[in-house]
């Protein structure tokens, strides 16, 4: 079985973001990059995949990419091919999934598996994008994969409810939670560090620079994402907020650690307020 | 000619429809009204006319159901099938998808097939006095958010919990349309199995909810005292290193740098002081409230809520606290 897991990268917490609202563009100062929590878990179920007995990592990114395919290298997987040409410089998660879609027809894989999304939400297009240009049939929201002979019988977590489906191949997969990666054993660690990364273009792929297709949308602005909610601004004087803060740190700590204040357990209102922080987070779950 | 008028896609399970396309309705029927044309509920697969009925109040001037023996059960292709010929004829202006597991597995999908727009993650869409659909959706890993124009037919995905379910008043009820489709593709994957999830059946990397205690739960009774915790929040339940060393908690419950790796939505650290070890295998979490008798300990250094005070007493008194908070949700 051949396994093609088509990833992507997204943007280092600490990258530091731009913004022209002029040109509706922003822009990255030396951006650097870190992999999905989703394409991991791809990556993972493929290599625990009965079977799978060729992986290869497909990104669609420049050179910075490579030491993220070293890394999938090293868990385990057997090949990692990047896509670049200078034309994708702007793609759009659409025009990535056209894209990976032509590499894995041509690569001729079994199962093509993605990661289900990026954080909590950006939807990610690639797995039924690439489903319905090879015409395959798409498993999303998996959170467990085995092997069945020519087939694979997926766990979805659909909201509250497990669907187990059985699904013939070839077929999209695309992965929403799974195991951990593999640790590194020594020898792939060695193999991966030497291992050379080809790199695909466009006209290996059978496309052109002109006949990129992207979404038909179009941004009209950018700007920073507005606060849902105002945080109460405390207007008292600075004198009594010091007063509180070190009376609270001579009670038993409160307001003495990392970011937020602490909350003083002996007070019966603190439980309460626990929960009213917790609620919401519970709600998305 | 009233203009193109404005979908909303219905998703159902057990002949109930999700409270997620209730809210996206409601939208609709805002941008509806906006544009001055009609809001069709487009409800994929049969539900039992009492399920129906409460579509009208909930925004829908119009209800169309699309029947076909395919769409029983998880389906994307006839599913996909039958949204794309009814968008082909009718032409909508918007179709709203609720960003759900139905919503994210079709509209990608749909927007490839019929080459339509598709924005991701609405967290808010209005109409222009010239009729152009503008909707702001985040981008960057939520870092800025981008106002994005979409064509005619457009694809809009929100997500649960973004707007509020509205009532109207219609006056009548809507119509009911029903579209039977004969020759929809097979769905070529099959569902076996179907069942409401436990918290049993996660793994600890899979728990949404994790609450862990550590070496100042005092001892293996201390210890279980989590469980209630964890039973009324629907966690699952881990330790760090001194407390499975202990033997009261199992290997397989261990979260840090030789255990598990977890990423879960909320954290609730119980008498673990945060040593690095831990932290490396638990920083990923959203959001982190942790419990400790001292003040300096450096898991509050990443908690998001801190509370200083004795586990014994702090935790009963949470598991109590969130079981009021969360019946009184449940009543609402």
């Amino acid at each position: 079985m051949r396994v093609a897991v088509c990833i992507d990268q997204t943007l280092a917490p600490d990258a530091v973001v731009t913004l022209h609202r002029a040109r509706r563009s922003v822009s990255v100062a030396a951006p650097t990059y870190t992999s999905n929590p989703t394409d991991d878990w791809a990556v993972a179920e493929s290599i625990r995949l009965d079977g799978a007995n060729h992986i290869v990592v497909f990104i669609v990114a420049a050179g910075q990419a490579d030491p993220l395919l070293r890394s999938y290298l090293a868990a385990g997987s057997d090949e990692a091919i990047r896509v670049w040409d200078p034309a994708l410089e702007e793609a759009d998660d659409f025009t990535k999934a056209r894209v990976l879609a032509a590499a894995a027809q041509r690569w001729s894989a079994d199962v093509v598996m993605c990661g289900g999304r990026i954080g909590e939400n950006e939807a990610r297009l690639v797995g039924p994008v690439v489903a319905e240009l090879l015409g395959l049939p798409q498993v999303t929201a998996v959170v467990r994969l085995k092997a069945d002979g020519a087939a694979l019988v997926a766990q979805r977590r659909v909201e509250a409810f497990v669907e187990t489906v059985w699904c013939p191949l070839p077929a999209v997969v695309a992965i929403d939670r799974g195991r951990s990666l593999p640790y590194p054993t020594l020898p792939n660690r060695l193999r991966a560090r030497t291992a050379s990364i080809d790199v695909w273009d466009l006209p290996v792929l059978g496309m052109s620079a002109g006949s990129l297709p992207s979404l038909p949308i179009e941004v009209t602005a950018v700007s920073t994402p507005k606060p849902r909610r105002k945080t109460p601004v405390d207007s008292r004087p600075a004198l009594d907020r010091t007063i509180d803060l070190l009376l609270g740190r001579l009670q038993g700590g409160a307001g003495s650690g990392g970011g937020d204040a602490l909350l003083n357990g002996d007070d019966p209102r603190t439980a309460e307020r626990v929960v009213a922080r917790c609620l919401p987070i519970l709600r998305t779950v | 000619m009233t203009p193109a008028e404005v979908w909303s896609l219905v998703f159902h399970r057990d002949g109930l429809i999700a409270d997620s396309s209730l809210e996206v309705l409601g939208e609709a029927r805002r941008l509806g009204k906006a544009m001055e044309t009609g809001t069709v509920a487009v409800v994929l697969g049969d539900v039992p006319p009492s399920g129906l009925e409460i579509l009208g109040a909930r925004g829908a001037t119009r209800v169309l159901v699309a029947s076909a023996p395919q769409l029983r059960t998880y389906a994307t292709r006839p599913q996909v099938a039958a949204v794309a010929e009814l968008i082909d004829e009718r032409m909508p202006r918007l179709v709203l998808v609720p960003e759900v597991a139905a919503g994210r597995d079709l509209a990608p999908r749909l927007a490839a097939r019929s080459n339509l727009g598709l924005v991701a993650g609405c967290t808010y869409v209005r109409v222009d006095p010239s009729g152009r659909v503008v909707a702001t959706r985040p981008g960057m890993g939520s870092r800025i958010a981008e106002r994005v124009a979409i064509g005619s037919p457009g694809l809009l995905m929100v997500a649960p919990d973004v707007f509020p379910q509205r009532i109207f008043d219609n006056g009548a009820d809507p119509e009911i349309e029903h579209v039977t489709f004969d020759d929809l593709p097979d769905p070529a994957v099959e569902l076996v199995s179907s069942k409401r999830l436990e918290p049993d059946d996660l793994s600890l990397e899979e728990a949404e909810v994790i609450v862990a205690g550590g070496l100042g739960m005092g001892g293996e009774e201390g210890f279980r005292s989590l469980e209630k915790l964890a039973a009324v929040l629907g966690a699952k339940v881990a330790a760090s290193r001194r407390a499975t060393d202990l033997g009261w908690a199992d290997r397989a419950a261990l979260v840090g740098q030789t255990g598990t790796t977890v990423r879960p939505a909320l954290y609730v650290a119980c008498g673990i002081s945060g040593a690095s070890q831990h932290v490396l295998g638990m920083r990923e979490s959203k959001t982190v409230v942790a419990v400790n008798s001292d003040p300096n300990a450096p898991i509050f250094q990443i908690a998001d809520v801190g509370v200083v005070g004795d586990v014994a007493t702090v935790v009963p008194e949470l598991a109590d606290a969130f079981q009021r908070g969360l019946a009184a949700e449940a009543g609402v």
